[in-house]
């Protein structure tokens, strides 16, 4: 997994690539930091680049969306498309975390 | 069974008539009556019986379709656990499970990452308190050596140092508890790191094997899901189509039921028919009656019109007084009054 961070404004823009598995949990870990402790209220979560996506993957994302809730934030997920978009479908996710 | 008159016939009471016209007549009358009677009574029989055929063949029309209603109902259907289950919701039920056990992965994977987070954080602050624990064993040289120090300045003082002798002392052995306390304190530390590892290694290792099984991807349960939702759609489909034949089935014994009704209502035709031949029948025998009350009178143009009048004041059917109204030429009499208890053929039968 890769990542890039834009912050404009209020939003705080994170644009993930390649695959978000079990073994990205270290480094997606510094995206909920960045989540956590950002001025920024509005957090979108880019995942137009994510190949694949596994439960863990997921479990991740509903742990940034817990940490921004925490911090009474607004996280929302964008790109969802292919694969990505039937987990998520599946996990039913997109009953929990908003989807633009 | 038509039985054979002879046609010479007598009257009742014995006396034959003179006139061998009369007699003819008489014979042929008597006859023909019997055999119209007989008539009447077979196709009425028969008629009986073709309406009784013709409803019981209604009944097993509507029983079929009953039984194919049926039928359909317990195809579409299995009993299960002291219910019916309907077949095209059980992909749906089976979709509902698969949802629940990829809910339970969800869970477990966030907890799991959840769990190694805190886990992080916590060998985070035992870092710091490792740290903390360096501290104060650097501080806790640095005492020693001032204890040493105190110690060796105590001595060169002599017997004016000797109370501070004793404070160094004490301070060397405070120091040496420190050292041990330090000691145990890196210990435990490090038993609780190497926990907390073997901890985070065990959920690596979990997740690992989770993932050789394909229970991590989810790549199966999204086959499972489309391929229930086919099944699904294919289930509805075939639901609609059965229900859809099952339609035209019970609309095709509703019309056969109505065209054997049709057929049964057509039949009536022999109730018709019957109060005609009755007619008839009964015109006949005013005739044998006249003739074998009136025999001389047949010959006479005045006893004709007596029996003319007879027969038509015996006719109570409209069409068939009319017939004899105009026959006999007593039209005005037929169509200005009809004798009591007429009534006209086209009344409601049944």
């Amino acid at each position: 997994m890769e990542y890039t961070a834009d912050r404009s404004g209020d939003t705080l823009r994170v644009k993930i690539s390649g695959v978000l598995t079990f073994d990205d949990h270290e480094r997606f870990k510094s995206i909920v930091n960045l989540i956590a402790k950002g001025e920024e209220s509005e957090i979108t979560l880019d995942l137009g680049q994510i190949k694949m996506i596994d439960s863990a993957g997921i479990g991740m994302l509903l742990l940034a969306n817990d940490k921004a809730v925490k911090e009474s934030k607004k996280l929302n997920l964008t790109g969802v498309t292919g694969h990505v978009a039937k987990v998520i479908e599946l996990s039913k996710v997109d009953q929990i975390i908003p989807i633009s | 069974m038509v039985q054979a008159v002879d046609i010479e016939a007598e009257t009742h009471d014995g006396r034959v008539p003179k006139s061998p016209v009369a007699r003819l007549l008489l014979g042929t009358i008597e006859s023909a009556n019997l055999i119209l009677n007989e008539t009447t009574v077979d196709v009425e029989s028969q008629a009986h019986r073709l309406s009784a055929l013709f409803t019981s063949l209604t009944d097993s029309s509507t029983e079929q379709t009953d039984r194919l209603s049926e039928l359909v109902s317990q195809i579409a259907s299995v009993e299960y656990d002291g219910g019916q289950v309907d077949l095209v919701a059980l992909p749906r039920i089976l979709e509902e499970s698969l949802e629940e056990v990829t809910e339970r992965i969800l869970v477990l994977s966030k907890q799991g990452v959840s769990l190694i987070y805190s886990l992080d954080e916590i060998l985070e602050e035992i870092d710091e308190l490792q740290s903390c624990i360096t501290e104060i064993e650097a501080i806790n040289r640095q005492t020693r050596l001032l204890s040493l120090n105190a110690q060796i300045e105590a001595g060169r003082a002599g017997e004016g140092g000797a109370g501070f002798q004793v404070v160094s002392t004490e301070m060397h052995t405070l120091s040496k508890r420190i050292d041990a306390l330090s000691e145990k304190m890196r210990g435990s530390t490090a038993i609780v790191t190497r926990s907390i590892k073997e901890v985070i290694s065990s959920i690596r290792t979990e997740y690992a094997e989770l993932s050789e099984i394909g229970a991590m991807d989810l790549t199966h349960q999204i086959d499972a899901k489309e391929h229930l939702e086919i099944l699904l759609n294919a289930l509805v489909e075939r639901n609609d189509e059965i229900q859809g034949e099952l339609g035209h089935s019970t609309e095709t014994a509703r019309r056969i039921s109505d065209e054997i009704r049709e057929v049964v209502m057509t039949m009536q035709f022999q109730d018709r028919m019957k109060q005609r031949t009755d007619a008839v029948v009964k015109t006949f025998d005013v005739v044998a009656q006249f003739l074998e009350n009136h025999p001389d009178l047949v010959s006479d143009e005045s006893g004709c019109d007596t029996l003319k009048q007879t027969i038509l004041d015996s006719i109570t059917l409209s069409d068939v007084r009319r017939e004899f109204g105009q026959r006999f030429g007593l039209v005005d009499q037929v169509t200005n009054a009809s004798p009591p208890g007429d009534y006209d053929l086209d009344i409601e039968l049944f």
